[in-house]
Formats: structure tokens, C-alpha cells, sequence
């Protein structure tokens, strides 16, 4: 994140380098554990879906803010054929 | 901008750890939320102990930080939760502390870490930007309609911080309990988000309760939304937020990405000409994914046409 774009350049030591490799490690790990996780929620989320489906098109999609808009059912996507991921 | 998608993350679900840097001391220990390895920015879960003092100083980052529970003392003010701190790089602070102890979240937006000890400002810091509030007690709630399209009436933020350049900001939001939305969402932006109280729903990612967190990269779809007794949350996005709505839950963030610059070539189509195709007059723009999307059956455009979908590729109407 770079909000207001304030940083001050200066020659990294080498325990802080040591430090951020070991912490880029671990976070590939955490990464690696929360793709895990999102895999087994797989098939309750299918079923979410489905839930999501059917409430657009009963009581309507957000278009914007409370504004909500009927989806037909023809007009519903089909799955594609690939795998479904949601973690990227 | 390397930070991995790390969606969804509890930390609750792992130990502080002591943070070995220089200039921070004895009782800082924290729990690291994303991470830039690049740059080292970063966001983390800290808890300063009963007792913890801090010299005055500064960091090399610029750097947010808000109280999530119990208090500091920044020089000669008391700051319960909800204080919000944003830091320029090179900014000192004067000397930090905590009686009892406190819990904040800290985000170092530009590079890793760091305390320099000192009571005059660096030569380079842009001290103008310095800014802190109590967003618990000096910020009403506004409605989440900031942005159109935008949010579900129930969905409310408070603006903590807004870079005019690149529209990127800081803000709290918060659910009402019952709060749902019924669409799916992704923006041009990395997007951030941390609980500080209550749960959320994602179709995605399942609940995130207190301590919830994640950092998401542009075009991940997210959504619908639901909290069913209601949180508040601080986010953060680094470039303007705009909420692309839609209804398929299988779209990747390539199709996503191609359907913004869609959405562009209709909306600003000079400008989109100018950019990306370089003022040639390109047959075609981008793919609309909800344009070509496989549904499930036979559909009237509002021209009239009418056609079935039930094949791939493309079609004549």
C-alpha cells in the first residue's frame, strides 16, 4: 500500500534482511494453508451458490445500493468447465 | 505491489511472536497479517505489554496504526481504542507507551519496519501529512454510498484517510446486524481488511470474525455479503475504489480485468483509445465476460434479439 507515497530510501541491515526472508517463508506457508482450507469449503460453497442463485432471482441481484433487479433464470451463468479457485 | 492474496486469515488462530528488529524493545510482539517481501511493508496484529515504552522516533515507512484494544500514551495524549495514527515516513513520535497494556493493528505502507530513536523529524519527512483522531468519538457514521455503485443501505464507513492522487483510502466500516447484499464484486484495487469486532460473510471465504483479515489483490471476485449480528472493520484500498458488480461466481480475475477495461472502452472511449490501443482504431475492445458468458438458457437483449446459450464461443444474433 502506498497512500501517500512517503518512504525514506536507507541500506537494509542484515538482520533485517535475514528477517524478511524468514517472514516471506512463513507467509508462503500461511498461503499454502488458507488454498488448503478454501479447497475443503468447495462443496458448501457450491451450494452457496446455488442459494445466491435462487435469492437473485426470487428477491433480486444488488445492481447498486438497495436497488435490486431480478435475474431470470436463462439468464443465470453456466459452471464452466475448469477448475474453481477462489484464493489467487 | 507483492503481496500474496492471503483471504481469509483469523489471528486468533496464531501466537505473538517477539519482535526481533532494532529500536522496538522488550514487550512489542506481534502476529504478521501480509507481507510485501520486496519492499517489506506490511501489516501486523501487535500487542505492546503492561508497561511497554517506546522512545520517541521514527520509521523509515510511512505507517497507520489504530488501538484495538486498551490504551497508549503518544507523548502527553492518551489514546483509547479506535485512536487512529497516520505516520509519515520519517515522522518522529514522541515517546510511546502503555500502562496496561494494548492491542493495535500496524501497517507499514512503504518498507519494512523500523524505529530510528529521535526527537527531530528526518530532513525528508513530509510532517504536513501527519494526522490522528479518535474515530470512535470524533467521526459520525456516513452512509457506505460514497462510491456508485455502492453498497447495501447498512454497510456504513467513516474516512480516516484519502490520498487525492491516487484516490487511495483508509476508512472503518462497519455492517448492521442482519446486513446482506446480494451480488458479487471486485474492484481495480488491492483491497484491505481487518475485524475489529463481529462477523462477516463472504460466499467465498466462508465467516471472518474478530481478527479476521485479508488482503486482496485487484479483480478477485468477493461477495454476496452478509453479517448476521452485525462488525466493524477497518479497510484500506491504494488506488480508487470502484465497486464492479455482477452475478457470476465463476468469472477468474484475467475475465474480471479484461471486463473493467470493458466497462472503460464503453464509458471513455477516447480515452480508452488514447491508452491502450494507442489511438489505432481497433475493430474490437476488450471481452465483457457478461456479454459472452455461457447462461443457461434463451435470453431478449434489450435490442429485441433473442437467442439461446446453451453452446460455446461465438454467435450471431
Amino acid at each position: 500500500m502506498t497512500f501517500r507515497d512517503t518512504r525514506i530510501e536507507r541500506d537494509l541491515p542484515a538482520e533485517v534482511r535475514k528477517w524478511l526472508e524468514e517472514e516471506a517463508a512463513e507467509q508462503e506457508e500461511r498461503y499454502r494453508r488458507i488454498v488448503e482450507a478454501m479447497e475443503a469449503l468447495d462443496p458448501t460453497r457450491d451450494q452457496w451458490y446455488e442459494e445466491f442463485f435462487e435469492r437473485i432471482r426470487r428477491h433480486g441481484f444488488n445492481v447498486d445500493g438497495d436497488q435490486r433487479v431480478q435475474i431470470p433464470e436463462h439468464d443465470l451463468p453456466v459452471r464452466p468447465d475448469r477448475k474453481h479457485k477462489v484464493v489467487y | 505491489m507483492t503481496r500474496p492474496h492471503i483471504e481469509p486469515f483469523c489471528d486468533r488462530d496464531v501466537h505473538f511472536k517477539n519482535m526481533p528488529l532494532p529500536g522496538f524493545g522488550r514487550g512489542y510482539r506481534y502476529k504478521m497479517l501480509s507481507l510485501d517481501p520486496e519492499v517489506g511493508s506490511c501489516t501486523m496484529t501487535v500487542q505492546l505489554d503492561a508497561g511497554y515504552e517506546q522512545p520517541p522516533g521514527f520509521s523509515y515507512s510511512e505507517l497507520e496504526f489504530i488501538v484495538i484494544e486498551g490504551s497508549i500514551r503518544v507523548g502527553d495524549q492518551s489514546c483509547n481504542r479506535g485512536h487512529y495514527f497516520f505516520v509519515p515516513a520519517g515522522y518522529a513520535l514522541p515517546a510511546l507507551s502503555s500502562d496496561q497494556g494494548a492491542l493495535l493493528l500496524m501497517m507499514y505502507n512503504t518498507g519494512e519496519p523500523s524505529l530510528e530513536e529521535s526527537d527531530r523529524h528526518h530532513d525528508l519527512s513530509r510532517t504536513e501529512l501527519y494526522h490522528d483522531v479518535d474515530t470512535y468519538a470524533d467521526i459520525v457514521w456516513a452512509p457506505g454510498n460514497v462510491v456508485s455503485p455502492s453498497v447495501a443501505a447498512g454497510c456504513m464507513i467513516k474516512l480516516l484517510n484519502f490520498n487525492p492522487q491516487t484516490f487511495a483510502m483508509t476508512f472503518l466500516y462497519c455492517m448492521v446486524p442482519q446486513f446482506h447484499q446480494d451480488n458479487i464484486s471486485y474492484h481495480d484495487c488491492c483491497e484491505e481488511g481487518y475485524h475489529l469486532w463481529g462477523t462477516s460473510w463472504m460466499m467465498q471465504f466462508g465467516d471472518l470474525p474478530t481478527g479476521g483479515y485479508f488482503w486482496r489483490p485487484p479483480y478477485i471476485n468477493h461477495g454476496a455479503f452478509a453479517s448476521e449480528y452485525g462488525c466493524i472493520a477497518i479497510g484500506r484500498t491504494d488506488s480508487k475504489l470502484f465497486n464492479h458488480f455482477h452475478y457470476n461466481p465463476w468469472s477468474t480475475p484475467g475475465e474480471n480485468e479484461e471486463r473493467s477495461a470493458a466497462r472503460l472502452a464503453k464509458r471513455d472511449p477516447v480515452l480508452y483509445k488514447w491508452c491502450v490501443n494507442h489511438a489505432h482504431n481497433h475493430p474490437h475492445g476488450p471481452e465483457d465476460f457478461e456479454e459472452t458468458m455461457e447462461r443457461r438458457g434463451t435470453h431478449t437483449h434489450a435490442d429485441g434479439t433473442t437467442h439461446s446459450h446453451g453452446h460455446e464461443g461465438e454467435h450471431e444474433h
